[in-house]
């Protein structure tokens, strides 16, 4: 085709569709400005007979008409309805905004709804074009997130950004082991897996009202099954290779306590068959830290004092590891461990004849957790309490 | 008796009539110095500033025509006038007489023998003295101009750190010389045309012979053939004849500059430059986008240095054009992109002032071009006042009142800064601004990427004298990015030399 | 007999081809393939490599042929005016591919992203966008098409460095776990949508250079680029893309470095300029195979007139379910992209050699 040059006919054409297009652009134009709509921070959902309570923390820029400094608060709003979409057009009613969902952060479920089943209003986080993947995902523990939402400390409320701050702090302490939409719905979605997500706590200091995390709520299908602990979560976290931090405190023989702080934990899970039924092998590598080695000031430590402190923490989280399987696998029948999938990427035909009573093979299978550790020596070749 | 009587008639003819536009074309020089004089006065029709002194040479009428003003009047007297007077003459032969005055006794360096009214004209409006003997039809045009011109200076709109402080001026023999002076080579030529049917001005084309495109030269020559203009009063007014036919774009395929060290740099590339009289800007062509963001400090400074200048320019380019946009799209649209605090506040910007984020940008960009034009027109003495006004006024007072939104506000004048990072594509980014602010806040993002589409279409589609626009970015030259990706070492630029004509994707075809 | 002029390089030409079918990409669903594994489709995206190659040789050994003559000339040269009718067929394919794709962008569009953007003003700035950009000629096409690349390049490159830290390996099953039905239906659904075939069919001869070298490097890294972005999306998100009907978009909303975070809506916006530039290319084959027809003239008009169908034809895909079953059928655009890719230039050679035949017995005798 030859070089073209503009052509009368051909700019008549383009000037016919822009004019034909330009009758549609006021229907555009008329999407709400930023300061008229609510933008969502924290979401919780609550379930009370049979109906959904929807609590929303947002915030929306107050619209003085004037000045530079104008005020920005975070209001707690709450709405009923038939169906969490329901309640947030309730909500839009008693505000006259729209609901703005992309900016939230936490997801709050309220102890009630995650037992009657979370399917009964996930959709709507996975399907609505605002609702965003990344959003942490938690359970108020003995509580409702009506009430977690309306946490204060120093009669300051707390902020959602705050809430999500704990609910993924698991990268701090690994108290718990936190969880987005996009993990809920994958392990949702899979044949095997169990949901999990952090558990909060609503605890009452006088006028305050704080919230704390309180270990992992454990999913069987999408009803919530149970709670681990704190040190149930630290191991689950081991056994899933994502413990970043965490403290173990160990009485180590002849030494004293000894503090351990874990970092870079891996895991790796091989699936063989035993008769018929999978023995699923966990090996749990992790590093840590010691930075606290108590009742030992000016004293000379034993020479295979490091050995003493990496078998002492070995037995500690081989322990810890094996109490941890058995409150998933035997007392809640729940496999937040991706067991499943390990069975499915390495024993695929033994998967396929499990799949149909997953739990009770679950349950019969067999287990060995092998954890080993490598205490470090705080960057220090050799430490001065240790004789030479 | 009777030639008297002529003349009269035609002096009494010319005060009434009027002023005819321009002489027949090719009006030939009279034998007769009476005809020739009484036609030199009949064209300028009793101007003040012309002077015709006439006088006696060995026995024979003859007379000089100058302009007041435009000579040099002691050069005059004692080069041209003193010798014309006191001079022994062989015989009183009109022809012998011209003759010598020709060769033997005027001691100008500058002399060109005119045969016609046009050239006549054309020199004595140029400075030249034209001297007339009666009897020949010829006249001898002696070069003793002396106008007032303004002074070399540093250039305005090109200010380099480590560059030359000298600019062009007006006058076209004047930056004839400065270039001239930068690249002593008898390759370079000076070509010189006419242009204007009424202000005939003087159009000088600049170009190294064994650089050149003989092919780009010749369009250019043509296009130059063909201004059809009466008056060209400043090189802009040849920009459309040296673009492509057709060419309605934003951006200019043609170049300026007001530094003699830039075009001697520009014809080392293979350009040609148009340098017109009364203007000291020199038109470039061809002229590539990739230039735009080339200075001669990227020369002078370390290759590390101007590599990252260079890519900071490109980045306030694109962030000029498309940030007012995006700011608007992004704010009214897809807010999500926005971090949680800032969106906080913006919204609360938004929340605080009466109009939608379109508006409000559309406004403070219409009162800061507002500004921008005043700053540029108004006396020096009131440019103090104007700073102040503009500051307080927009600045802080407008935000005080809540009428615009501070982040609204840093938006546009960052964009404003960063848009005089490139001066010289300040107007396109000017209108384009404004073009992607109206598609952002009526379109969101899509609006802004298909306007970005179509701008990019466009520069795309450009191309002066056969040689691509966007070359050697597109069509790319691994080559040619030594001077637009990085700005290599000089022992790299020095190794080959790159001439615009063998630029990737053009179609120039030598003859 | 006509001849084309090599206006452009074949890099050019393949960057554009790159450029068409990673816009597919983007809007890429299996459900389309029948299923909502986008693991075996990694498998898929390998076998489709591989068939590409085998797809693609009467195209190219019909350009052997004849370098300096598109696909439309030859035809003409070989069947005379019946030839006309070969021509027709690729004018109605390549309207129908630019059907496809922004029909399905539309989808994309109102399903994923905005659901309250007036479609009919997307479909016409698009379309005013593309016709504009088509007016303009496969040179300016080609040229802009660099500069689409290098951002296009750049968002995918992110993608990638932003998914990778979050792949976990225990979301990769074995391929073909449930069987094999995922992995065929993925292979037919990339061959189906590969438009670019008979695309260079047409564009071929305007390209100066190796066409060899160029079919092998945009036919690998096209299936290279797929099946990188699907392995890092399968790993990054796990069964949660069996809940997502364009499952890069939902990768593209969960990427994120440092601050960066959110940017699938800029994303659509680089990959919209994909976009303009297939739907421009698309239009400017369509007047291509018009002017063959038709005469010069004709060829401009047609550039509007393929808009506006385009237009017309996909507002109504987007708002009746009977032609977008129509058009989103798996076995309609199979058969489409067959016909133009492999069985019309095989005709056409065996036309060629069967006038060979003829000419060398003629000569004989």
């Amino acid at each position: 085709m030859s070089q073209n040059k503009p052509h009368k006919a051909a700019n008549f054409i383009l000037l016919i569709i822009v004019l034909v297009w330009l009758p549609f652009l006021p229907n555009y134009a008329k999407a709400p400005q930023l300061h008229e709509r609510l933008l969502v921070q924290g979401i919780g959902v609550d379930m009370e007979q049979g109906a959904f309570v929807v609590t929303l923390q947002s915030y929306h820029a107050l619209n003085t008409g004037g000045g530079a400094d104008v005020p920005t608060e975070a209001d707690v709003i709450s709405g009923v309805g038939n169906s969490v979409q329901d309640a947030f057009s309730q909500l839009s009613r008693s505000t006259g905004r729209q609901l703005m969902y992309s900016q939230n952060l936490i997801l709050l479920i309220g102890e009630k709804a995650a037992q009657e089943g979370i399917t009964e209003f996930f959709d709507f986080f996975i399907r609505h074009y605002e609702t965003r993947p990344s959003v942490s995902v938690a359970v108020v523990r003995d509580g409702t997130a009506y009430a977690a939402m309306r946490c204060k400390k120093d009669d300051t409320l707390i902020t959602a950004q705050e809430i999500a701050q704990l609910a993924t702090s698991d990268s701090l302490n690994a108290a718990s082991a936190s969880s987005m939409v996009l993990q809920m719905t994958s392990d949702l979605t899979s044949s095997t897996a169990s949901p999990f997500a952090a558990a909060l706590r609503i605890l009452e200091k006088g006028e305050d009202t704080e919230l704390q995390t309180d270990g992992t709520a454990l999913f069987l299908g999408d009803k919530l099954a149970g709670y681990l602990s704190a040190d149930q979560s630290t191991g689950l976290l081991l056994m899933r290779g994502e413990a970043a931090e965490g403290t173990q405190v160990a009485q180590v023989e002849e030494i004293g306590r000894v503090s351990y702080s874990l970092t870079g934990c891996k895991s790796d899970i091989t699936v063989t068959q035993e008769d018929g039924q999978p023995h699923f092998q966990i090996d749990v590598s992790v590093t840590a830290n010691l930075y606290e080695l108590d009742g030992v000031p000016g004293e000379q430590l034993p020479k295979d004092s490091f050995d003493r402190f990496r078998t002492t923490l070995e037995h500690q989280l081989d322990a810890l590891c094996n109490q941890t399987l058995s409150a998933c696998v035997t007392e809640y029948h729940c496999d937040p461990l991706n067991l499943g999938r390990h069975l499915r990427n390495q024993q695929t035909e033994l998967y396929h004849k499990a799949l149909d009573a997953w739990p009770q093979i679950l349950s019969n299978s067999s287990y060995q957790v092998t954890v080993s550790a490598r205490v470090e020596q705080i960057g220090q070749e050799t430490n001065p309490h240790v004789k030479t | 008796m009777l030639q008297i009587i002529s003349y009269l008639k035609s002096l009494f003819q010319a005060q009434g009539a009027p002023v005819s536009g321009s002489p027949s074309p090719s009006k030939q020089l009279s034998h007769n110095l009476l005809e020739n004089l009484i036609y030199f006065r009949q064209q300028y029709d009793g101007s003040s500033d012309l002077t015709i002194r006439e006088c006696k040479v060995a026995g024979v009428d003859a007379a000089v025509i100058t302009i007041e003003g435009m000579i040099n009047k002691q050069v005059f007297a004692t080069s041209v006038l003193n010798p014309i007077l006191q001079g022994a003459y062989p015989n009183n032969e009109p022809e012998n007489i011209f003759c010598f005055l020709r060769d033997e006794l005027l001691s100008t360096s500058e002399q060109v023998q005119v045969t016609s009214f046009d050239e006549a004209f054309s020199l004595a409006m140029s400075g030249f003295a034209l001297v007339a003997v009666d009897g020949y039809p010829a006249m001898l045009a002696i070069g003793v101009q002396g106008f007032s011109f303004r002074g070399l200076s540093e250039p305005s709109n090109e200010v380099m750190q480590r560059g030359a402080k000298e600019g062009f001026t007006e006058p076209l023999r004047i930056n004839m010389t400065l270039i001239r002076r930068r690249m002593k080579n008898p390759q370079l030529k000076f070509e010189m045309l006419t242009v204007g049917s009424v202000s005939k001005t003087a159009v000088c084309l600049c170009y190294l012979r064994n650089m050149v495109s003989p092919n780009v030269l010749q369009q250019i020559r043509t296009r130059l053939n063909r201004v059809d203009l009466e008056n060209v009063l400043a090189a802009g007014y040849l920009v459309p004849y040296l673009e492509q036919e057709g060419d309605l774009s934003l951006f200019s395929s043609v170049g300026i500059s007001e530094r003699p060290d830039t075009v001697c740099g520009k014809l080392a590339e293979g350009r040609v430059a148009i340098l017109v009289d009364g203007t000291p800007f020199v038109l470039l062509v061809p002229f590539l986008f990739v230039e735009n963001f080339q200075t001669m400090d990227d020369y002078t400074s370390r290759p590390f240095y101007a590599t990252f200048i260079r890519w900071l320019k490109y980045f306030a380019f694109f962030g000029a054009m498309l940030l007012p946009g995006l700011y608007v799209a992004i704010g009214t649209y897809n807010p999500e992109l926005f971090p949680g605090e800032l969106l906080n506040k913006i919204a609360s910007n938004i929340a605080s002032t009466p109009f939608s984020l379109m508006t409000e940008t559309l406004l403070i960009h219409f009162i800061y071009e507002i500004m921008r034009e005043a700053g540029l027109r108004l006396p020096k003495p009131l440019g103090h006042a104007v700073s102040i006004v503009g500051g307080l006024v927009v600045g802080d007072a407008a935000i005080s009142a809540g009428l615009i939104g501070a982040t609204t506000l840093m938006v546009v004048a960052l964009t404003a800064i960063s848009s005089y990072v490139v001066p010289s594509l300040y107007e396109p980014l000017a209108v384009l601004r404004l073009a992607f602010i109206l598609i952002g806040g009526l379109m969101g993002i899509w609006g802004v990427m298909l306007l970005f589409c179509v701008v990019l279409i466009n520069l795309c589609s450009k191309s002066n004298c056969g040689i691509p626009y966007t070359a050697p970015v597109s069509p790319f030259s691994l080559f040619g990015m030594r001077d637009v990706g990085v700005r290599a070492g000089w022992k790299t630029l020095s190794k080959r030399n790159n001439p615009v004509q063998q630029m990737p994707g053009a179609h120039v075809e030598e003859k | 007999m006509m001849t084309e002029k090599q206006v452009i390089t074949m890099p050019q030409l393949f960057c554009m081809l790159f450029i068409s079918r990673m816009v597919v990409d983007i809007t890429y669903t299996p459900y389309l393939a029948g299923g909502g594994e986008v693991w075996d489709h990694v498998l898929s995206a390998a076998i489709s490599w591989i068939l590409t190659f085998i797809m693609v040789l009467p195209v190219y050994f019909l350009y052997r042929r004849q370098p300096s003559m598109t696909l439309a000339d030859q035809a003409y040269f070989l069947m005379g005016k019946a030839g006309y009718a070969v021509t027709a067929v690729y004018a109605l394919y390549f309207l129908i591919m630019s059907c496809y794709t922004l029909s399905l962008f539309e989808v994309f569009v109102t399903n994923a992203m905005s659901p309250q953007i007036s479609l009919p003003m997307l479909t016409l700035a698009i379309l005013a966008t593309s016709c504009y950009g088509a007016f303009k000629g496969i040179e300016a096409l080609a040229r802009t098409s660099g500069f689409i690349l290098v951002v296009l390049c750049a968002s995918i490159i992110f993608l990638i460095c932003a998914l990778f830290p979050q792949v976990d390996t225990v979301n990769y099953p074995p391929f073909m776990l449930n069987g094999p039905q995922q992995t065929i239906g993925g292979v037919l659904l990339m061959l189906s949508r590969t438009a670019c075939i008979p695309a260079m069919a047409m564009l071929l001869p305007l390209a100066k250079g190796s066409a060899k070298s160029g079919i092998f490097v945009w036919n690998t890294s096209v299936h290279l680029l797929t099946g990188i972005l699907l392995t890092l999306m399968v790993g990054a998100l796990g069964e949660f893309l069996q809940t997502q009907l364009f499952p890069v978009y939902a990768a593209a909303s969960v990427a994120e470095i440092g601050v960066f975070k959110r940017m699938d809506a800029l994303y659509l916006g680089i990959w919209t300029a994909g976009l303009f530039l297939k739907t421009a290319l698309f239009l400017v084959l369509f007047s291509m195979c018009v002017r063959r027809i038709w005469g010069e003239r004709a060829g401009r008009v047609s550039i509007g007139v393929g808009g506006v169908l385009i237009g017309l034809f996909s507002l109504l895909v987007a708002h009746n379910r009977f032609a977008a079953a129509f058009l989103f059928d798996l076995n309609f655009l199979l058969w489409c992209t067959v016909t133009t890719s492999i069985l019309l230039p095989l005709l056409l050679l065996v036309v060629s050699g069967i006038r060979k035949k003829h000419r060398r017995s003629h000569a004989q005798t």
